[in-house]
């Protein structure tokens, strides 16, 4: 089976017609090492791989690089690439087609946005296009598929045809490595340290190709009229999304409605999941009779595989509002808006999406830290981003603000929610903070050309908009679903087990319950101090002592590793409240007694060290998971977690002095 | 680039940035000759944006102040 490639220049529509020939039946990978997508698909029995978009052979990032060496491995296969050209932007895409025909490898040309050219009133003349270039070139919408049986027959009965070549010549040494290969050695060592002799090259090669094209295409394209009606209502649409009040009002409201959408139009489904796994769970408890099983089917795998379902909503969500912002045109509008303030921090306004996603959930947050080009700053940005305050942190927040400010206060301003809005800009604050300290230690070459293209404004493509929710889901439940129910396996060993023996432990219950038959501490509960996790906490007490917390909270640190809001579940089970309810939990907080002192356990500075510390550290494997992922290295996402750790050491450390 | 107003047309006459960002300009179409539309002048959001071979994109002032352009009278 021949491979054919789809290659284009960013904004092409080359995705969109990769998604309409292949739909469903594609696979969604990285490139080894890099987190550079790779796609590819199948149609009529021809694999398609859909190659990330390129400016020019003469390449500038790490999409362009995998780009290159991809279209240099099928030239030298002699696979055939298929190749996607803006109808709007046929000049620059030309350009691109002449340097890759110049590899000699069969091609067809791809003339996309047909419906476009059409209302502007411009037309091409295909067939005299076609015989200046050697190759077939067919005009298609990529959208709707109008024209796709053009190029369905290209593919079909393998139509590719060997282009005439642009400016082959100046490069045409046959050495062993073959022409192909001498030439894009020749042109990534020139291209590794430009001076103004490499520049005039480069520059010589561009004008040249402009030549040919500009001759070719005053040959085949009339243009009745110079005003393009869809850029001109593009602009007069920007007048208002990019002025300097209505923009900035219109882009608040855009991210406060995909936030709140995030938030709440996932809640039922989160809430079905929840409940589904806990009857799953309970159905489980009752039906197997071998108790350890039960114990390990209901509250290791079905709580691990909860774990990593429960995400799907969010990230479908977010993912579907994004593309259509992203297919709209929209998105690049709102980094437009926002790259000014986000310069102060080392960051750009392609940050914007990902940093604001992180108030719902780090997790699609992180994902959608690939739409950032620069790898610096997505590495920043993926640094970053979960010091936001994300949904989890709400349940630990409200509980402790509510031990810390004993009764709601009356009027228009309420000391809780001050409070909370404090550890909202807490978490903001930090972010910044961290994405420009972070850039300050990675940033090499300040003087990089910052360029961000925007595209017309157009209805989005929903199949596009659907399947880019899909591979993202797919990819995370995979990926990072693996990890997150690795680590669910061995909390729940954690907490289940004991080095004591299931005897030993009834026996120092009993006696317990006899000498204090006051203290109202179920079996569960006190068997918790005697399993790993009762240890786990025990041993890292002297540790966490100087922030104010005892082994119990410990225990709930190291099972809210899992995820954040575990905090408060733990807590229920240590002081045996049998309810994960607020309010019994709020009270239970209140009276607890710290037994060395004689003080509340919970008192200020404890409430406060311990706000903090999950303000800041990475209380969350998914999270973990997720950048390791995207990162392509466990380093990081070590270094990430200590990081953080630290961060919230000291931090609840000082606050713990203090108050 | 930036003595021209929005709405306005014209033609780059030199480029004085590294070698590098000038080389990945050449790859948007920019460079010296070109005929470029600007339509947005650097104001609040501290980017302008222009258009060039139908396409546009948005450049930071800092850059495009290194790009010098004459205004191009169409007749």
């Amino acid at each position: 089976m021949s491979a054919i490639g789809l290659v284009g220049k960013p904004n092409s529509g080359k995705t969109s017609l990769f998604n309409l020939l292949t739909g469903l039946n594609q696979k969604v990978g990285n490139y080894s090492g890099v987190t550079v997508e790779k796609k590819h698909g199948f149609y009529k029995n021809n694999k398609i791989v859909d190659l990330p978009g390129l400016n020019s052979l003469w390449i500038d990032t790490q999409d362009e690089q995998i780009s290159q060496e991809a279209i240099l491995d099928f030239a030298n296969n002699n696979d055939p690439i298929i190749f996607v050209a803006n109808g709007n932007q046929l000049n620059g895409s030309l350009v691109l087609f002449s340097e890759i025909a110049d590899l000699q490898t069969p091609m067809c040309l791809v003339i996309n946005y047909k419906d476009e050219l059409e209302k502007n009133n411009i037309s091409i003349n295909t067939d005299q296009l076609s015989n200046q270039l050697n190759c077939k070139v067919v005009m298609i919408n990529s959208v709707n598929g109008d024209g796709l049986e053009l190029l369905s027959a290209i593919i079909s009965e393998k139509q590719f045809k060997i282009p005439n070549t642009f400016y082959r010549s100046k490069y045409d040494n046959l050495t062993d490595e073959g022409i192909n290969n001498s030439y894009i050695k020749k042109l990534n060592e020139l291209n590794k340290n430009i001076d103004e002799e490499v520049f005039n090259i480069i520059n010589e090669d561009f004008a040249q190709r402009q030549l040919l094209v500009n001759n070719i295409l005053n040959k085949v394209v009339t243009t009745p009229n110079p005003k393009n009606e869809l850029v001109e209502r593009t602009n007069k649409i920007d007048r208002y999304l990019l002025h300097p009040i209505w923009g900035i009002f219109i882009f608040l409201l855009t991210m406060l409605l995909v936030f709140q959408s995030v938030f709440s139009f996932s809640s039922i489904p989160m809430d079905l999941i929840d409940n589904g796994f806990a009857s799953l769970a309970s159905w489980s408890m009752e039906n197997i009779t071998i108790p350890w099983l039960a114990d390990l089917v209901a509250n290791g795998i079905i709580a691990g595989l909860g774990g990593v379902l429960i995400f799907i909503p969010q990230i479908v969500i977010l993912f579907v509002l994004l593309g259509i912002l992203e297919h709209s045109g929209y998105l690049s509008r709102i980094s437009h808006l926002s790259d000014r303030f986000l310069q102060k921090f080392g960051l750009s306004g392609k940050s914007i999406i990902p940093l604001m996603s992180s108030w719902a959930c780090a997790i699609p947050a992180i994902m959608s830290a690939r739409m950032i080009e620069d790898p610096k700053e997505r590495m920043a940005v993926i640094f970053a981003a979960p010091l936001m305050t994300c949904s989890a942190r709400l349940p630990v927040y409200t509980i402790l603000i509510a031990v810390l400010v004993p009764a709601e206060g009356s009027g228009f301003f309420n000391m809780r929610g001050i409070l909370l809005l404090l550890f909202y800009l807490i978490g903001v604050i930090a972010t910044l903070a961290v994405s420009w300290f972070i850039n300050k230690r990675i940033t090499v070459n300040s003087e990089s050309l910052w360029t961000l293209e925007m595209p017309i404004y157009r209805m989005p493509n929903w199949r596009n908009v659907w399947l880019n929710a899909y591979s993202k889901t797919k990819s995370f439940v995979v990926e990072a679903g693996k990890i997150i129910f690795l680590i669910s396996i061995v909390l729940w060993v954690l907490a289940s087990f004991s080095p004591k023996s299931d005897a030993f432990i009834d026996q120092q219950f009993e006696s317990f319950s006899q000498a204090e038959p006051s203290t109202n501490i179920s079996r569960d509960a006190f068997a918790l101090e005697y399993s790993y996790a009762g240890y786990l906490g025990k041993f890292i007490e002297p540790a966490i002592q100087p922030l104010g917390y005892d082994w119990k909270i410990g225990i709930a640190l190291i099972t809210s590793f899992a995820a954040r809001e575990v905090f408060v579940g733990t807590l229920s089970t240590i002081y045996s409240v049998g309810s994960e309810d607020e309010q019994p939990i709020i009270d239970r907080l209140r009276t607890e007694v710290n037994m060395q002192t004689g003080e509340l356990r919970y008192n200020r500075a404890t409430s406060i060290s311990l706000l903090l510390f999950y303000a800041f550290a990475l209380q969350c494997m998914s999270t973990i998971a997720i950048v390791k992922k995207e990162s392509a290295s466990w380093k990081y996402a070590a270094f990430q977690f200590v990081f953080f750790l630290a961060l919230a050491y000291i931090f609840a450390f000082a606050s713990y002095r203090i108050f | 680039m930036l003595n021209l107003k929005a709405g306005e047309k014209g033609i780059i006459t030199s480029v004085r940035l590294n070698y590098e960002a000038q080389k990945k300009l050449l790859t948007y179409g920019i460079g010296k000759g070109a005929l470029i539309d600007i339509l947005y002048s650097p104001g609040f959001s501290g980017l302008c944006k222009i258009t060039i071979n139908g396409k546009t994109i948005s450049l930071r002032k800092s850059d495009a102040s290194k790009i010098d352009a004459v205004k191009y009278n169409q007749k």
